[in-house]
């Protein structure tokens, strides 16, 4: 990757190293959990802005990959959501695509595009990311009780989908 | 839920993930090239733009505490009205005076402070937050940091105003009264900056934009965001919005409050301990109160002491969420019970708001939570639920919803009632007083 110094912060070789092993997942993260590719794009970046601007704290945590795909999510999430109240669709809760064709191969994009976003962001957040429950509320922006019943409602949904197609690969390679 | 059940979904889940790959294709050079160039903007919007006069107010505590009010710009606190001005401060000479009571003595010292530096900390920042649904519509509030689409034409150029306040407002309830006020953490305590009034009541106005009406939480409800201009005094540190607002005055509704910490121009200071009660995310508080500073949360973030450093921000979380699956209560005086200024204690009569099958919520009805202050003591009960599983991993059983008996219940209240009103929680309507 080359980067001309002059046209943006100064970053280091550390900082380089994180962003060009880990944006691409960052971005597939955003993407599965909000299922907007554009909105995921844009979160993602800003996401990196964010650690630029912090990395001599973030450095030193002890995982800033995982520090910045929580914060592309946390945004990917609150734009999406933000957007729906803003153009009065119902909620973002609500919204959700169509089963999809059974005894179709079910991969992750499709199989999550069934869920409303509350929930996918969540199973999102914890089956992929790795994020605690307990932790999945304060990134969602809503009371731990709550993430709790779209974590679980998300999982049974799928569960639901996937039993239907258990003979299928479900794994979400592209 | 049956947990049990819901633990077998996880490896379910957890295969659908398996094998999960980045998104291909992504050309990370540019990526690198565009986030450089951002944080760069970002870096320099933190330098100081403008240098502005002044305005110091001290404000001298007894024994000798000194808190400084300081404004930067051309207006003192007490004249920022967002309805009318919102140009926030942009930076400036951040001046610090100390003075004592009782004497002349008089230290200044002046320091270049960075003006709209906004940092948003993850781990810090609770951004939307839920009030307790007693009284519907349960009004959401969220905070959003960054620069608000609602910006005041009239800020300066480059100016930010980073503090966005969305929330649910009456379309037409002219005794709807708001009062957002910002506090600065000094390390020790909460120091008043300024407050703005009526940002949400009546027409929309410069920095205020109504969204969307009529809500999925009723016709008279529209959503509506303000933006708030930076604190005019702009000095780096960690700063607590507090939002209060009252509406059908007169009908004896509770007034309540809203609450989030954001952090301005500092490092984001490491996440509270976990030792605390409830997460950041749960300060919300209800109360009935004389005003904005006198809510229970307000108070314990007062007089709590950081637990770890001086920079660490008040975790103020000393409010305790409903237990989970607890459900509302109203409550009245029992028959022939009776009050007065001396009553320390007295007999309610607790009914389930919630779908029972009739049963008597005896020895369901969970301690109340009582707030006390100047001209009130709120009394909230909440009931536990009556739904039980018949065993694990069944669904709970039915309940219908015929009238709920009453039961009885001995308050005690911290201290006599004297001549305050005795307030249902749930309701908000007065009961005694």
């Amino acid at each position: 990757v080359a980067v001309d110094p002059s046209a943006g912060a100064r970053v280091d070789d550390a900082f380089t190293a994180l962003f060009v092993d880990s944006y691409p997942a960052v971005l597939r993260a955003a993407e599965l959990a909000t299922g907007d590719p554009e909105r995921a794009r844009d979160a993602t970046q800003d996401a990196f802005v964010q650690l630029l601007v912090r990395w001599d704290r973030v450095s030193r945590y002890d995982n800033p990959g995982a520090w910045v795909r929580r914060v592309a999510i946390r945004e990917a999430v609150r734009g999406a959501r933000r957007d729906a109240r803003r153009h009065g669709t119902p909620s973002a809760e609500a919204t959700a695509s169509p089963d999809p064709d059974v005894g179709a191969s079910i991969d992750v994009d499709r199989a999550l595009a069934v869920l409303p976003l509350m929930q996918r962001a969540a199973v999102v957040l914890h089956h992929l990311v790795g994020v605690p429950t307990s932790e999945v509320a304060g990134l969602l922006g809503c009371r731990p009780a709550t993430a709790r019943v779209h974590l679980h409602r998300g999982r049974r949904r799928l569960a639901e989908l996937l039993g239907a197609d258990e003979e299928q690969p479900a794994g979400g390679a592209l | 839920m049956s947990d049990e059940r819901d633990d077998e979904l996880h490896p379910v889940v957890d295969r659908l993930f398996d094998g999960v790959q980045p998104t291909p294709g992504v050309d990370v050079g540019a990526a690198l090239e565009a986030v450089t160039a951002r944080a760069a903007t970002v870096r320099r919007l933190r330098r100081v733009r403008r240098i502005g006069a002044v305005v110091l107010v001290a404000v001298v505590l007894g024994g000798g505490a000194t808190v400084a009010v300081v404004a930067s710009g051309d207006k003192a606190p007490d004249e920022v009205v967002a309805s009318d001005d919102p140009s926030p401060g942009v930076g400036g000479t951040l001046a610090t005076t100390t003075s004592t009571a009782s004497t002349s003595s008089t230290a200044t010292a002046t320091t270049t402070v960075p003006g709209d530096v906004v940092d948003a900390c993850p781990d810090l920042v609770a951004e939307e937050r839920d009030l307790p649904p007693v009284y519907l519509p349960a009004l959401p509030i969220e905070v959003v940091i960054g620069t608000s689409d609602h910006s005041p034409p009239e800020a300066p150029a480059g100016a930010s105003t980073p503090i966005e306040i969305r929330v649910l407002s009456p379309e037409a309830d002219p005794s709807w009264q708001d009062e957002a006020t910002i506090d600065r953490w000094d390390g020790s305590t909460w120091v008043p900056t300024y407050s703005l009034h009526s940002l949400f009541g009546g027409a929309p106005g410069i920095g205020r934009a109504d969204e969307a009406a009529g809500t999925d939480d009723g016709p008279r409800w529209r959503e509506t965001a303000a933006a708030l201009p930076l604190p005019s005094d702009a000095a780096p540190g960690i700063y607590r919005l507090s939002l209060t607002y009252e509406y059908d005055v007169g009908a004896g509704r509770p007034r309540w409050s809203a609450e989030a910490h954001v952090v301005f121009g500092v490092p984001c200071p490491e996440p509270p301990p976990t030792t605390t009660s409830a997460p950041v995310t749960d300060t919300i508080t209800s109360t009935a109160s004389t005003g904005p500073t006198t809510t229970a949360a307000t108070v314990a973030a007062t007089t709590a002491s950081p637990t770890t450093s001086s920079s660490d921000p008040p975790t103020a979380t000393t409010i305790t969420p409903p237990p989970e699956g607890s459900g509302p209560a109203r409550w009245e005086l029992a028959p022939g019970e009776a009050v007065d200024a001396a009553t320390t204690s007295f007999v309610a009569n607790v009914t389930e708001l919630t779908c029972s099958s009739g049963r008597s919520a005896d020895g369901r009805v969970l301690a109340p939570d009582i707030v006390v202050s100047a001209d009130r003591i709120v009394v909230t009960f909440r009931v536990a639920p009556a739904t039980t599983a018949t065993s694990a991993g069944d669904p709970p059983t039915t309940v219908t919803c015929p009238s709920n008996p009453p039961s009885n219940y001995t308050v005690t209240l911290p201290e006599p009632l004297g001549d305050r009103v005795l307030v249902d929680g749930d309701s908000g309507e007065p009961r005694a007083g």
